[in-house]
């Protein structure tokens, strides 16, 4: 083995300031001041005869170390050391001269990347001397794998992205795509890469920006457009829709390459229209009057109205009270505390819709009825300070309701007077009796006072009997007025089985022009109810009307008054017939106005009933009698 | 039998009952008072002239009611109606049955003692008219069977030779025959004959209606 020296000398001869030698000379000291390290081997045993003196800066070993046998072999890069082996025993047989690239392990433990250019000097065809020069690659491959690890970021970036990205290349050929983006488009995988962005992307600014590719940048980056720009995509299935798209340039080894991202904006565009539509609407409504929206701050106390509160409440424009003081004065006293408690509620029960009704009085003077539904704000922080409240004149509702309540009355006035129609012959009937027995009566004390001995006891006896009869007559008419009179509910205490027995008598007549039979059962000792008794009585008529008319024409008639306690402490009142019964579907509607079995009826005798029950907090009740026949009637809530 | 008449009063309601018994007693009538038809069915009651002043609404039987039970008894009585409160349909009902009067609640004692006085009137007509039918009977029970057929061609209207054609025997057979008849119907004239058969509701058969 030799020295570097020597070999140095061997191979370059001593330098000349001209000529062959001057210019090895000259060619070596240049080689020594740059990164350039040349050597030389034995071809056969592969070691290193030669290696310039950059050798030592490069890997961090003397130049002893290089000429040790299999130094080369040992210091190359494991991973690189099976491929570099391979490729130069080859060269080294078939070829003159070689490049390739390799690592190789410096002292410091790091790789540094050479290339080397080989010649290849035989002896009769045997490989017998190598030569060449090691050049450090080290910073072109860092750079080199600096930029695929970008571009592999870049492309997992992408692929990670929530938005569809396509990736052109300058020429507008689509380089990749991320699976979203093949979604979006309606294309199977790997279906788009070579396609032409314009193919899937149209609008003005995409064109730009194919055309004008940019600067192109030292470093692979991305840099993108600021915001979006409005495009129109197109699927695979030819249908289009409208987008937004960012373009960004993205420097790769690979060239230019133009980063679209692609929002599908058209369920944004439908929200924007539905919500320009909702808000034309809301507009046109709150104008309309239909509702009023008032959004009040709690912390400042201000009202701002959406729709004409002014006109709804009599006042000039902007007149209405703008703060919660000002509505506070013109509340009614009385709802005062009862808002103040609904909208405490609302603050510390976050977020629930309260709504109460509340009187404010308009312009006039005039107290109108709003139902207000509140909500607090959702956008606002914890404490909400801000409410939204949709607030109904509900008025004329009110005073609907109130009429409709009169209404009823008054139909029940009107049911009770057509009751008393058609029981005018009974009543009639009854009055008549005591006022046939005051006329013959009379007519007969005439008689006996006519004799020549008058009997007087026996006139005594007759005026007596006219005084009873008158009594009789005068009792009838004042329970006539009594139900013939239109008047309110008036809650007293009664005893339910009198109330109904004043009723038996009352029909008793009717009953039995008609051939029924009357029974009673009453239980005894039963507690007073409070109940209108006019009201109870009327329902009482109009049970026996019914239970008359389904009995009409039946040669074996009978009716049954019942009162009784239930178990539960109500007070039942029923009126049992042995008509044709109830069949299913009358049962159904049977309480219904208007429905009515017979000809010429109003069929309001049963709805007036259940009305007036149920204002009672009552029940009206009907079914068929395993006997023939039904039982219809109400139960009452014992008194509190 | 005697001829003095009885009112009988059947009204449910007893202040009533007992005003128009009291008014009817005053007026110098014997009266009698049952507060249901029921209780008026069952009483035995006297032969002679009456009538009933019949409440129409009636708890139990009603005064029509009573009125169609009557009139199927072989004493079919008088009735003056009283309501409280009559329709149409009702008092046609009641008129229709035969009733002598209607009268509505409260009634003058001149109205009513008046349709009871017709009442009354109506009823000796039909008790002499029963007695006299009774005496057309017994004439009629006495008759030959032969006398009996004759009687019915002569009533219809036969000549004596058409009831000798119809019977097979001579005019003169059936002239003996008429003259027994008239005899024993106590009949004055043809027409009184024809009139007797009518009462006792005899008829024949015209011989054209033979099959």
């Amino acid at each position: 083995m030799t020295g570097p020296e020597d070999v140095e000398h061997d191979v370059f001869s001593p330098p000349a300031p001209s000529g062959p030698a001057a210019r090895a000379v000259g060619f070596k000291r240049l080689l020594e001041a740059t990164q350039i390290v040349q050597w030389e081997a034995d071809a056969q045993t592969r070691d290193f005869t030669y290696v310039g003196s950059q050798a030592e800066r490069l890997l961090g070993y003397p130049l002893a170390r290089w000429l040790e046998p299999a130094f080369w072999k040992t210091h190359l890069h494991p991973d690189d050391l099976d491929r570099v082996l391979r490729f130069r025993e080859e060269a080294l047989r078939e070829r003159e001269a070689y490049e390739f690239e390799y690592r190789m392990i410096a002292a410091g433990g790091n790789s540094v990347w050479f290339h080397d250019v080989v010649a290849v000097q035989r002896l009769d065809g045997v490989a017998a001397v190598i030569r060449g020069f090691l050049i450090d690659v080290s910073k072109r491959k860092r750079a080199e794998a600096t930029a695929r690890a970008s571009e592999a970021r870049v492309r997992q970036l992408i692929e990670q992205a929530p938005d569809a990205i396509v990736a052109a290349r300058a020429n507008g050929q689509v380089a990749f795509v991320n699976h979203q983006a093949e979604h979006l488009f309606g294309y199977q995988p790997g279906a788009l890469v070579g396609e032409q962005l314009e193919q899937v992307l149209s609008g003005p600014r995409v064109k730009e920006y194919l055309e004008e590719p940019g600067l192109a940048l030292g470093a692979p980056s991305v840099t993108m457009t600021e915001g979006t720009v409005p495009a129109t995509a197109r699927r695979a299935d030819g249908r289009t829709f409208p987008v937004a798209v960012n373009f960004g340039r993205l420097e790769t080894d690979e060239g230019l390459v133009v980063v679209t991202t692609v929002r599908d904006v058209s369920h944004q565009i439908e929200a924007e229209q539905a919500l320009r539509q909702s808000e034309e609407r809301f507009r046109i409504a709150a104008t309309l009057g239909a509702d009023i929206i008032a959004e009040a701050d709690i912390s400042t106390g201000g009202v701002v109205w959406f729709g004409n509160v002014d006109e709804a409440m009599g006042f000039a424009r902007g007149e209405f009270p703008r703060t919660l003081d000002g509505l506070r004065d013109r509340g009614h006293p009385d709802d005062r505390g009862r808002v103040r408690r609904a909208m405490s509620r609302s603050v510390f029960e976050q977020g629930g819709v309260v709504s109460f009704e509340c009187r404010l009085r308009s312009k006039e003077g005039l107290y109108r009825h709003w139902t207000v539904r509140a909500v607090p704000r959702s956008d606002s922080d914890d404490l909400s300070k801000t409410f939204v409240a949709v607030c109904s004149d509900v008025t004329e509702q009110i005073v609907a309701r109130a009429e409709a309540l009169q209404h009823r009355d008054a139909l029940a006035h009107v049911a009770r007077v057509s009751s008393l129609g058609e029981l005018t012959g009974a009543v009639a009937h009854e009055l008549n009796q005591p006022l046939a027995a005051i006329l013959s009566n009379a007519q007969a004390a005439v008689r006996l006072l006519d004799r020549d001995a008058p009997d007087v006891r026996q006139v005594r006896e007759v005026l007596h009997d006219i005084v009873a009869d008158d009594r009789r007559a005068s009792a009838i008419i004042q329970r006539l007025r009594e139900m013939m009179r239109g008047e309110s509910s008036s809650r007293e205490t009664i005893d339910l089985g009198a109330v109904v027995q004043e009723v038996r008598e009352i029909m008793r007549s009717g009953l039995s022009m008609r051939g029924i039979a009357v029974l009673s059962e009453f239980a005894s000792d039963l507690p007073p109810v409070v109940a209108d008794r006019i009201q109870i009585q009327q329902v009482v008529v109009n049970l026996v009307t019914n239970a008359m008319q389904a009995m009409d024409e039946l040669p074996e008639a009978s009716l049954t008054f019942r009162v009784f306690e239930r178990d539960d402490g109500w007070q039942v009142v029923t009126v049992d017939d042995t008509g044709p019964g109830i069949s299913p579907t009358m049962l159904a509607t049977m309480f219904n106005p208007f429905n009515t079995s017979r000809e010429g009826g109003l069929g309001m005798g049963l709805s007036i009933s259940r009305s007036i029950v149920e204002a009672h907090g009552g029940e009206m009740q009907a079914e068929p009698l395993a006997t023939g026949g039904a039982t219809v009637g109400f139960a009452l809530p014992p008194s509190p | 039998m005697t001829d003095e008449p009885t009112v009988f009063v059947v009204d449910d309601d007893p202040s009533v009952r007992r005003s128009v018994v009291r008014l009817l007693e005053s007026a110098g009538l014997r009266v009698e008072g049952f507060d249901s038809g029921e209780a008026f069915l069952e009483h035995r009651r006297r032969t002679g002239p009456a009538c009933v002043v019949l409440d129409v609404r009636m708890s139990g039987m009603s005064g029509l009611e009573l009125q169609r039970r009557l009139s199927a008894t072989g004493r079919p009585m008088a009735i003056v109606f009283i309501t409280g409160h009559g329709d149409v349909p009702m008092s046609v009902a009641a008129m229709k049955g035969g009733a002598v009067d209607f009268l509505l609640k409260p009634f003058d004692d001149e109205a009513l003692l008046a349709a009871i006085d017709r009442a009354i009137g109506r009823d000796r007509a039909w008790l002499l008219e029963q007695q006299e039918l009774a005496v057309l009977r017994v004439g009629y029970d006495r008759l030959t069977p032969r006398e009996q057929q004759v009687f019915a061609l002569v009533a219809a209207g036969l000549l004596n030779k058409q009831v000798a054609a119809q019977l097979g025997t001579s005019e003169k057979t059936i002239k003996v025959h008429r003259a027994r008849v008239m005899a024993k119907m106590e009949a004055l004239s043809l027409a009184d004959l024809v009139r007797h058969a009518e009462r006792l509701q005899i008829t024949a058969r015209h011989p054209d209606w033979r099959a």
